[in-house]
């Protein structure tokens, strides 16, 4: 049962627990700039906005279509895009056309470096100290977000509620 | 480049504008890292020739082998130099994302000297470190100052910490700030503004090794599956610190006003004031706990990171529990650069001479300075900032705001060493009492973990050895005057001299390798002394054991007293008010007040525990020669404040390799001056 990673950018704090503990077990060091899922944050003006970002997946990947030596294959069992290195010859193409950024070169390695679910037990998922980052089933995934917006639909209908009655 | 190291400790001459390198290697099997190295720096290049504010002054800031890691609340930052507030040395730390960042740099440390001849910044990007002007920013406030260096380097992701306009005016507590977290104490920022230094951006891309990096993941995640069954967990990470205000509030933790109550009815809860205005948690980089209250506005105030030490001085110390007052307080004093905890002790010096008459509201430019005014209190934080007014008064350090005063004035501030109390019961809780007594730099932080059976700390819940090594020290003591540990209690005073000592060292280790406290013995108990050992072993390939650990913490506790008994401190400096021992507070304990002849006693049985000779404070020739700081015995000798007496006794010799110490204080006497 093939699972994917969904995010949930509101409940993310800007910890960068995901990117060590990604970093760590695949690069074998501490290093942001080598992890497979990237927290992006705005701190201008006091914002405090975070929002990670890794590989979503895709049925029709992009990165394995483009690369022109056919490195990006699809693990039957996870469903996740592994990249062969021996393959690799680390042109970035797979980097520029990802529609989120997820794919990158990585400077000490010289080969592509995407999200490979840690096998099927994603170390960020179990890790993220709230719930930002969970391990959905792909069937499941739809009904997740319409929950996770409806609760949003109620919020704003209650405040917009709360308005009409003040006017 | 080693393992868990940038390798690299940044040398930086403003008045010269020469930048240099030299490497970590040098200190760090002596002094390991953070307020190790920082303070072995500081003692050998900062004499009792060099005042605070002079350029010769020299402000280290330190990141330690556990930054930048996986290791739980790693990302800290120790800032050390000669304090203008104490005139001894002076430490402070941050927690946030700004350490990493120098990590990820390639920098343990970076160490600065001189004063720009104009305001400048400095920028580093990994290799690369800029000293760029700041003529455009010298008075920006600490809010602003990041923005504009961001867009100013193209740089998005830079980390910057910085003054603000209290430092640019020599406040002599100005602190030094960052989006997450501030180094408060010590005036710290003071010593920047003395240097015409507005900031430090910096942006890093490289990584931290490991010898065994398999092993130290497992280890790191070990700490990580702790906290989440932590009892704590679940409160901390929804409420966060203000949990951890309320426990200490409940237990008599806490002291009201001018020391008047431990007990407050009306006590504030700002969890409602948060969820309403906010909801939204943060915390440092690295770490799960998240236990910071994110603000983006209130009221048109702008935003706030509201850390652990926000809750109790702003509103215990003032007596104010108005959360509207107490978010501009916070603010003005973040925007500022300017230590809250100061603040409110000068602040309520004012309001004890205002209600006693010594001060009349023609001294206070018409404001009347009355104890649990938010109002007064807030208005006088933008006069400190500028020096204007009766603010020029409060920005000094405690000896010339007296000495301006003058009428009596002494009796009412009530400070260790130059140092404004925190509002914490000094008086009821002996071990806390003591502690922040004889601490590295003359307030509770680093003095000692909180008393077994506090408002956080159990004998059952701390981690071995701690608990035990904990448990035998109060047993022993206990038990020379017929008792056992049934009589434990945190208002006896037998064996806490033993239990400062001892914990003292537990958080210099942690100061050294660098991380938050709260996941030591001292709160939450999920990384000590085991995991540390564990995790530094591991990472660095090396074989540390935990009595390596702590006699590399006993070397540098002695260090620090020996700087600051150079420097001329006194054994009478270590202490608390006198009030504490006279005037009860109202509350848990009526009549309680701290016992002179006690104190004292336990005071020798500290400096014993610790090797130095007990009338003085001072440690002893043997000592220092012991933990290989013969230079510092020759030192006080020179200065004959070298105490005479021989230790009674034989303290463990530590196991420091000698030949790394040879060759380094080889080294360190081309290095020192102003002596």
């Amino acid at each position: 049962m093939q699972h994917v990673v969904v995010i949930d950018g509101d409940k993310c704090t800007g910890c960068r627990v995901c990117e060590l503990v990604c970093s760590l077990s695949h690069a074998k060091e501490c290093n942001p700039e080598r992890s497979r899922i990237s927290v992006m944050s705005d701190q201008e003006e006091g914002e405090l906005l975070s929002f990670p970002i890794t590989c979503m997946q895709c049925e029709k990947a992009i990165c394995e279509i483009i690369c022109p030596t056919k490195a990006i294959h699809r693990d039957l069992a996870t469903g996740a895009r592994l990249v062969d290195p021996k393959k690799c010859i680390g042109c970035s193409a797979c980097a520029y056309v990802c529609p989120f950024g997820a794919p990158f070169v990585d400077p000490i390695r010289g080969v592509a470096i995407i999200c490979d679910l840690c096998e099927g037990d994603p170390l960020c998922v179990k890790y993220c100290p709230t719930g930002a980052i969970e391990y959905v089933m792909r069937e499941e995934v739809n009904i997740r977000l319409k929950r996770g917006r409806m609760g949003r639909f109620f919020h704003y209908s209650k405040v917009l509620t709360a308005l009409s009655q003040v006017v | 480049m080693g393992y868990m190291r940038g390798g690299t400790v940044l040398r930086i001459n403003l008045a010269k504008g020469e930048v240099t390198k030299e490497p970590t290697d040098r200190y760090a099997r002596l002094f390991i890292g953070g307020r190790g190295i920082n303070t072995k720096i500081i003692y050998d290049e900062v004499g009792p020739k060099v005042g605070a504010l002079d350029p010769e002054n020299v402000i280290a800031f330190g990141t330690g082998p556990f930054t930048g890691t996986l290791v739980p609340g790693s990302s800290r930052l120790e800032v050390t130099a000669k304090s203008p507030v104490t005139g001894t040395l002076g430490m402070s730390s941050m927690g946030g994302e700004w350490a990493a960042e120098l990590k990820y740099a390639g920098y343990d440390h970076v160490v600065i000297t001189g004063k720009a001849s104009r305001p400048v910044y400095v920028a580093i990007h990994n290799d690369s470190v800029e000293i760029r002007d700041a003529s455009h920013i010298w008075g920006e406030d600490t809010y602003k100052t990041p923005d504009v260096i961001r867009k100013e380097l193209g740089e998005p992701d830079a980390k910057t910490i910085c003054i603000g306009l209290a430092g640019e005016n020599l406040v002599n507590y100005a602190c030094i700030s960052s989006s997450k977290g501030t180094a408060g104490r010590t005036g710290m920022g003071c010593v920047m503004g003395s240097k015409n230094l507005k900031a430090i951006a910096v942006r890093g891309t490289k990584g931290v090794s490991f010898a065994d990096p398999d092993r130290f993941l497992e280890a790191c995640l070990k700490a990580h599956d702790a906290l989440r069954k932590h009892p704590y967990w679940d409160e901390f990470t929804t409420v966060g610190a203000t949990a951890e205000a309320h426990h200490m509030a409940d237990s008599g933790y806490c002291a009201l006003g001018n020391f008047e109550a431990n007990v407050w009815n009306e006590a504030p809860n700002f969890t409602p004031f948060w969820q309403q205005h906010s909801g939204k948690r943060t915390g440092c980089f690295g770490c799960p706990m998240t236990c910071k209250e994110y603000f983006k506005d209130v009221a048109g105030m702008g935003p706030l990171v509201a850390s652990c030490a926000a809750y109790v001085d702003p509103t215990w110390g003032l007596k104010q529990n108005n959360p509207m007052l107490w978010y501009e307080f916070l603010t003005r004093c973040e925007r500022y650069g300017l230590d809250h905890t100061q603040a409110v002790g000068m602040i309520n010096w004012a309001t004890k001479l205002y209600e006693e008459g010594i001060i009349t509201e023609d001294d206070t430019d018409g404001i009347p300075m009355i104890l649990g005014s938010g109002e007064a209190a807030n208005a006088m934080i933008p006069k400190i900032a500028k020096r204007e007014g009766f603010g020029a008064i409060l920005a000094d350090d405690t000896k010339s705001a007296i000495s301006r005063i003058g009428r009596g004035s002494e009796k009412y501030l009530l400070h260790t060493r130059g140092l404004t109390l925190r509002h914490l019961n000094y008086q009821n809780w002996r071990a806390l009492g003591l502690g922040h007594s004889v601490s590295p730099r003359g307030d509770y932080t680093r003095g000692g973990f909180f008393e077994p059976n506090g408002p956080v700390g159990e004998f059952d819940t701390m981690p071995e050895p701690e608990g035990k090594l904990t448990r035998a020290i109060f047993k022993a003591a206990l038990s020379k005057v017929g008792l056992d540990m049934s009589a434990y209690s945190p208002q006896r005073y037998e064996g806490i001299g033993a239990y400062v000592a001892f914990t003292q060292k537990v958080i210099a280790v942690t100061d050294m390798l660098l991380h938050c406290k709260w996941h030591t013995g001292w709160v939450w108990g999920t990384l000590g002394l085991e995991q540390e050992r564990k995790l530094y072993s591991i990472g660095t390939g090396e074989d540390w054991t935990i009595d390596d650990l702590l006699d590399v913490a006993w070397r540098l506790r002695s260090l620090e007293m020996a700087y600051d008994a150079r420097e001329g401190k006194t054994r009478d400096q270590d202490t608390l008010p006198q009030q504490l021992f006279e005037v009860p507070m109202r509350g848990l304990w009526p009549e309680d007040v701290q016992d002179r002849d006690k104190f004292e006693r336990a005071k020798d049985e500290y400096y014993e525990a610790l090797g130095w000779e007990v009338t003085t404070g001072v440690p002893t020739r043997e000592t220092l020669e012991r933990l290989g700081l013969a230079y510092a015995a020759d030192d006080l000798e020179k200065l004959g404040r070298l105490p005479p007496t021989a230790l009674k006794g034989e303290p463990k010799a530590p196991s420091s390799a000698d030949e790394t110490y040879k060759r380094e204080a080889a080294g360190s006497k081309r290095r020192r001056q102003g002596h």
